[in-house]
């Protein structure tokens, strides 16, 4: 293990790190990503079990402060309706996301020119449209051109047939149709068809315990095979404590505890973090100096500050004919855009997504329908658990959050990791238009899943469990007193600090920001290719 | 007692109880094709799952000796010796001094219940790892996209 100075230091290895490791490894620089989690072999993951769903309860969780393994650190979400979910891998959290892989709207570039609220981002749609397109092909996103619910020009083109629809995705199409609602195949960053070298999606519905297959397009199979074969190194199981500033007033490496628990030095030209909307937060806040006794370039004030989640809630529909709903990715099958777009005239502005989610396994059959009062104990159970077995179907509400500066990632006074790093704090709270928002879906949700045949419908106003999207708290603009990096990721106040991450997003949208984020991960790395000879100026 | 790694070990006369408690809440099959729960009692499994919560396994313990107590009152020697009708009482009434103890029972006989191979098939499922068979699915119905494709733009210029 070298500790010469690289060129460039990327903190983390998950969605963006990737990205930006993969675009700049074309420059033969010496990069080097530093994370604190490892590699999960294919070997490793739950589907290769009878038991598969019994994982979900334990090392194959949502939250780190279920799952307590060795790469987690604990979050204090205590004061917070909705509970943090990431997962420290190369790879990160798409080792366990669902791979929905939407890309936002040309209105959600622009949230306070059209609707008067939150604010505009520094860049559009068009500037990052090519690099969706980019972003799709490495990743292998299965799709169907022609959605309305996106510009055609420029097209998005899909570069695989969309994931099969199945049993469960036809009936909901068609109750969408009674309604004459928007919906599409959703895009999803699973492969359909063999390509670049892994094979097809075998429809296990095992997606969010991690993939097996390796159809699942997370980022330790798309970009961070290339980015090694081209010379990029990763070092696992060092997690970072600190990032340090030289007598120059530019960030000059890294502290962190390798593999063993020994404290060490990591030099750099440049720093970029790429830790998600709560461990990059955590990660500034905790790299205070003499010249930032606020943390790490948060002269605005804002590092940490404009927490967004994607509030999820929830409508489950159960059906008297089986749907197969076992089979195919579980969430991935059918978006509906119908209330994306702000109207007034629903009370509440800007808008959320549909997306459909495939049926339940035996065993969360049974645990859910427990929850739901459904299948009781005793006389009745096994009548009772036949009616909902394979007769399930989900809807997710996903819903724009508006950035507020009250909804914060800080430090939490008590509670640290296991090297004794401060562990972060979620201070956050629903705000009254997503209040409105949530509930407008999730009624809407109970009317497609009645259309679509249900004869029962059981609604989940906010899941707790659904903070996975995590972003804000890093926000990019162009003025330093209202946000903390510019249009192209880097930090105001230290010219060779990047941020790369859901951090950045300064609005939120109302779909999966994967796509988004691997877009802008990109984005900035052709700028900092474009611009290396003047990075610091 | 618990050590918080392994947890408790629990005694012959509580895993019969445990047993006899899992029977009432998952019972056997009117048809005969599902057995009760009962037969997790004691298994690996379901001290896995027990360890995910952490104090949940004296919580069981404190329960079962309610359970226990109870059929004592009413002249059994221990819940396991009563028939089915009568542990579905004796549950309801500790239940009202012991609320969590159904939920408990609940949650582990339901999670462990239906992840086991002759339960899945019973229940008409293959009982084999989801990978790397998967599923086969059928070709997509793109008819269905008709009336979506006749409605045309959505989104907002910007």
């Amino acid at each position: 293990m070298s500790e010469e100075i690289v060129d460039v230091l990327i903190i983390g290895a998950g969605a963006s790190g990737a990205a930006l490791a993969w675009s700049l490894s074309e420059t033969r620089m010496n990069i080097l990503c530093l994370e604190q989690g490892d590699w999960v072999r294919s070997e490793d993951y739950p589907s290769n079990s009878t038991d598969w769903e019994l994982r979900r309860l334990g090392d194959f969780g949502f939250s780190p402060n279920d799952r307590k393994l060795w790469c987690d650190y604990p979050v204090n979400d205590s004061e917070s309706p909705i509970a943090a979910s990431m997962f420290n891998a190369v790879g990160g959290s798409t080792i366990l996301f669902a791979a929905h892989f939407p890309r936002l709207h040309p209105s959600d570039f622009r949230v306070r020119a059209l609707d008067g609220v939150a604010t505009d981002w520094p860049l559009d749609y068009r500037t990052l449209a090519p690099y969706y397109d980019l972003n799709e092909r490495m990743t292998g996103v299965s799709g169907l051109e022609g959605d309305p619910a996106y510009p055609q020009d420029p097209p998005k083109r899909p570069p695989l047939p969309p994931l099969p629809l199945g049993v469960l995705g036809e009936t909901l199409a068609r109750g969408f149709n009674r309604l004459g609602w928007h919906w599409w195949p959703s895009d999803s960053a699973i492969i359909s068809e063999d390509y670049e070298g892994r094979g097809a999606c075998i429809n296990a519905g095992t997606c969010i315990t991690g993939c097996a297959q390796g159809a699942k397009s997370s980022s330790d199979v798309t970009y961070w095979p290339v980015a090694l074969r081209r010379g990029v190194e990763i070092r696992t199981r060092a997690r970072v404590r600190e990032i340090t500033l030289g007598a120059n007033g530019l960030a000059d490496g890294v502290i962190y505890y390798d593999e063993n628990g020994v404290e060490r030095r990591q030099k750099a030209h440049v720093v970029v973090v790429a830790c998600n909307g709560i461990g990059t937060p955590r990660l500034l806040l905790n790299s205070k100096s003499k010249d930032f006794p606020d943390g790490l370039a948060n002269r605005s004030g804002l590092v940490g500050k404009n927490l967004m989640f994607h509030p999820y809630g929830m409508a489950t529909g159960i059906f008297d004919e089986p749907l197969e709903g076992y089979k195919g990715a579980i969430g991935c099958c059918i978006m509906s855009q119908e209330f994306y777009e702000t109207d007034r005239a629903r009370g509440f502005v800007r808008g959320y997504s549909f997306e459909i989610l495939r049926g339940l396994g035996p065993m969360f059959t049974a645990l859910m329908g427990m929850g739901w009062g459904s299948i009781p104990w005793g006389e009745g159970h096994h009548r009772a658990y036949a009616e909902m077995l394979d007769r399930t179907a989900g809807m997710v509400v996903i819903g724009e959050d508006l950035p507020e500066e009250c909804n914060t990632v800080t430090l939490d006074p008590d509670l640290k990791d296991a090297h004794g790093i401060p562990a972060p704090k979620i201070t956050y709270r629903l705000g009254e238009n997503s209040r409105q928002l949530m509930a407008h879906g999730v009624a809407r949700a109970r009317e497609v899943l009645e259309a679509s045949g249900a004869k029962k419908v059981i609604e989940e106003p906010l899941l707790r469990v659904a903070g996975w999207h995590l972003m804000g708290t890093a926000r990019m603009g162009t003025d330093p007193t209202t946000s903390v990096v510019n249009e192209w990721g880097r930090a105001h106040d230290v010219k060779n600090l990047f941020v790369i991450d859901g951090s950045v997003f300064p609005t939120a949208g109302a779909v999966n920001p994967t796509n988004t984020i691997q877009a802008l991960a990109l984005h900035v790395g052709d700028t900092m290719k474009k611009n290396l000879a003047n990075l610091f100026d | 007692m618990s050590d918080g790694t392994t947890g408790h070990a629990f005694s012959a006369d509580e895993l019969r109880s445990l047993a006899a408690a899992l029977d009432a809440i998952i019972p056997p099959s009117d048809d005969g094709k599902l057995p009760g729960a009962g037969f997790l009692a004691g298994s690996a499994r379901f001290a896995s799952v027990v360890r995910l919560m952490p104090g949940l396994d004296l919580a069981l313990v404190a329960g079962l000796a309610l359970l226990d107590e109870h059929a004592r009152q009413r002249g059994a020697n221990g819940f396991a010796a009563l028939d089915a009708a009568a542990r579905t009482a004796v549950l309801n009434e500790v239940a009202a001094v012991d609320p969590g103890l159904v939920p408990s029972l609940m949650f582990v006989a339901y999670s462990t219940y239906y992840v086991e191979d002759r339960v899945i098939a019973a229940v008409g499922m293959e009982p084999r790892p989801p990978h790397p068979k998967g599923f086969e699915m059928g070709p997509n119905d793109t008819t269905l996209l008709d009336p979506v494709r006749a409605r045309g733009k959505l989104y907002r210029d910007a």
